[in-house]
């Protein structure tokens, strides 16, 4: 398996350091997705892993090619990375007809080899009858995939995406990155892509790297991360919406029991080392892992504190000694007694609880 | 006055000499002014303020101060001249070719303000988009900015040929008033003024205003097409 290894350190000032350690599969089509707030750092490791800036300090590798390495000096410059890289606003050039935007990268092929590739790509990003257009005549959507064929032409080994669809509308949004993610696929190209919005990363992502406060918390593939969630930064990064506290009961190979709230709950996976009976720690429960029932049909009983419907869901925030928030659908809700101050009966899928020893 | 005597009214010599400064600087500041005024819109180092006002100097400054401190410059009191002298055996001022420095330094800013204006509306990322698709730092320069600055460089370029059309101080202190050698257009009515031929003087002075106010219209022209882009 082929993987681009990256550990870098790029210093801004004495109180402001990017570091960015992580793995990422570079064979065929995979999508790591850099989540992460603004100002996290994302972009900066993009542009590093680009080569348009340089860190002070780490190694990035490519396979067994070293792109950077602060020891020995050796920086392979942008040109020669073979990297296609999407900019947030897509920095296509305004001089340029559609057609030659897509044929800039193209520069050392043949003359009919070149309109053969700039054809192709015009086909499959659904730019044929634009050639003659230039950038400011183009819609936000059609500028972005100009921007994705332009980058994708000169057959990258690796395509960098820095926030590819914000500067779209939401309901553009969800529809190209559908239709984005099938044309990658069809190219067998890695992805990085980095994006703010969770819910794309759900949608495109095989790999997540979460950033916050400069640094890469933690990384693996979507599930791994998004279920195990290493701190409570990351898993507020990761949306996760119910974080309580509860307290180590006893642990052993198997896992650990805690008592969250009024429950006690047996966790077998994702049990950390080194935790005491009588330790407080974190308990991430996923809305998805809380559900409710009719009265009586567990041990467990909640008391509802405040239901909003929200479309075909109903969102419901229960007392079980905790607050949990979690989501019921429409149909079901009907079922149950969900007036504030109600008692339903909760259950909770304990396989997809996740323990962080941290408070 | 029909084109006949107009055209023997002019004094040919002078509007050869006039023609022959203004290339000759005008390319002397394209030559070096693009690398600079490139290094000085996209760099920043300590002192770049200082620079940026010394080269705006000639805009403020007498012609006839900037004209006194290059004859001194050029001229054997200094050690520039002195060294110029030793090299090629004679002196610079009150030649054509002490007429060309003197007239580069006194243009400066007319050059190198319109083209770092230029260069710092160029998007960084375009230039970084063009190398992450395998084009060298030239190419990038030569596909990317020089196609999207042509119309500030062209107005730099416009600005500067018509300011050393006009230019009469420093060339009368630099050059002196040698027909055929440094004698302009400008220096010329001042002459026939002084002997009381106005006739060719206000014909000189049509054909500069003339040729001024058209590259006045040329430069906002090209200043309208880049707007456009």
């Amino acid at each position: 398996m082929t993987t681009l290894a990256v550990d870098i350190q790029k210093r801004f000032s004495p109180q402001v350091c990017i570091q960015g350690k992580l793995d990422v599969p570079v064979d065929g089509y995979q999508v790591t997705a850099l989540l992460g707030a603004s100002g996290s750092g994302k972009t900066t490791l993009l542009r590093c892993l680009a080569g348009l800036e340089l860190p002070q300090q780490g190694t990035i590798r490519f396979g067994s090619e070293v792109w950077f390495d602060a020891a020995s000096g050796r920086v392979v410059p942008p040109q020669r990375r073979q990297v296609g890289l999407v900019f947030q606003d897509y920095a296509l050039f305004p001089h340029l007809t559609v057609e030659q935007n897509v044929a800039f990268g193209l520069r050392r092929m043949d003359r009919s080899s070149r309109r053969h590739r700039v054809g192709a790509m015009l086909e499959l990003f659904d730019l044929l009858g634009l050639e003659r257009r230039y950038p400011h005549q183009l819609s936000g959507g059609q500028q972005q995939r100009v921007a994705l064929a332009r980058a994708l032409a000169p057959n990258p080994r690796l395509l960098l995406l820095d926030e590819p669809l914000s500067s779209l509308d939401a309901p553009l949004r969800a529809r190209l990155r559908r239709e984005m993610t099938q044309r990658l696929a069809q190219l067998n190209i890695p992805v990085i892509w980095v994006t703010h919005d969770r819910q794309e990363v759900l949608e495109v992502a095989h790999h997540v790297a979460v950033m916050d406060q400069g640094r890469v918390q933690q990384w693996g593939t979507k599930d791994e991360v998004f279920l195990h969630p290493v701190s409570l930064a990351v898993a507020g990064i990761l949306g996760v919406e119910n974080v309580p506290v509860a307290t180590v009961l006893e642990t052993s190979t198997q896992g650990v029991k805690v008592q969250l709230g009024k429950l006690c709950v047996e966790l077998c996976r994702g049990a950390p080392e080194g935790l005491s009976p009588g330790q407080q720690v974190r308990v991430c429960v996923p809305s998805g892992a809380v559900e409710l029932r009719p009265p009586g049909t567990t041990q467990a009983a909640a008391q509802v504190l405040e239901v909003q419907s929200r479309g075909p869901w109903v969102w419901v925030r229960v007392d079980v000694g905790v607050e949990l928030e979690c989501w019921v659908a429409r149909h079901h809700a009907a079922q149950l007694p969900l007036g504030p101050g109600q008692v339903v009966a909760l259950h909770l899928a304990t396989q997809h609880l996740h323990l962080i020893p941290e408070l | 006055m029909t084109p006949h005597q107009w055209w023997n009214v002019l004094d040919w010599p002078t509007v050869w000499v006039t023609a022959k400064l203004a290339f000759w600087t005008t390319g002397v500041l394209v030559l070096l002014g693009l690398p600079v005024a490139w290094f000085l819109a996209t760099r920043r180092f300590p002192g770049k303020s200082l620079l940026e006002a010394g080269i705006a100097l000639p805009l403020v400054l007498p012609p006839t101060v900037l004209g006194f401190y290059l004859l001194m410059a050029l001229g054997p009191q200094s050690p520039l001249g002195r060294w110029w002298e030793e090299s090629f055996g004679w002196r610079l001022p009150f030649t054509f070719a002490g007429l060309v420095v003197a007239s580069v330094v006194a243009n400066v800013p007319f050059a190198l303000r319109p083209f770092m204006d230029a260069f710092a509306t160029v998007d960084r990322r375009l230039l970084e988009a063009a190398q992450t698709l395998g084009a060298s730092r030239w190419e990038s320069f030569t596909r990317v900015v020089l196609p999207l600055c042509l119309p500030g460089l062209l107005s730099g370029v416009v600005l500067t040929f018509a300011h050393t059309v006009g230019e009469f101080g420093v060339v009368l202190m630099v050059g002196g008033n040698l027909p055929g050698v440094t004698r302009t257009m400008a220096i010329a009515i001042y002459d026939d003024v002084q002997v009381l031929n106005y006739t060719r003087a206000s014909w000189t002075a049509g054909v500069l205003l003339g040729f001024a106010f058209l590259s006045l219209c040329l430069t906002y022209l090209l200043g309208k097409r880049a707007q456009v882009q």
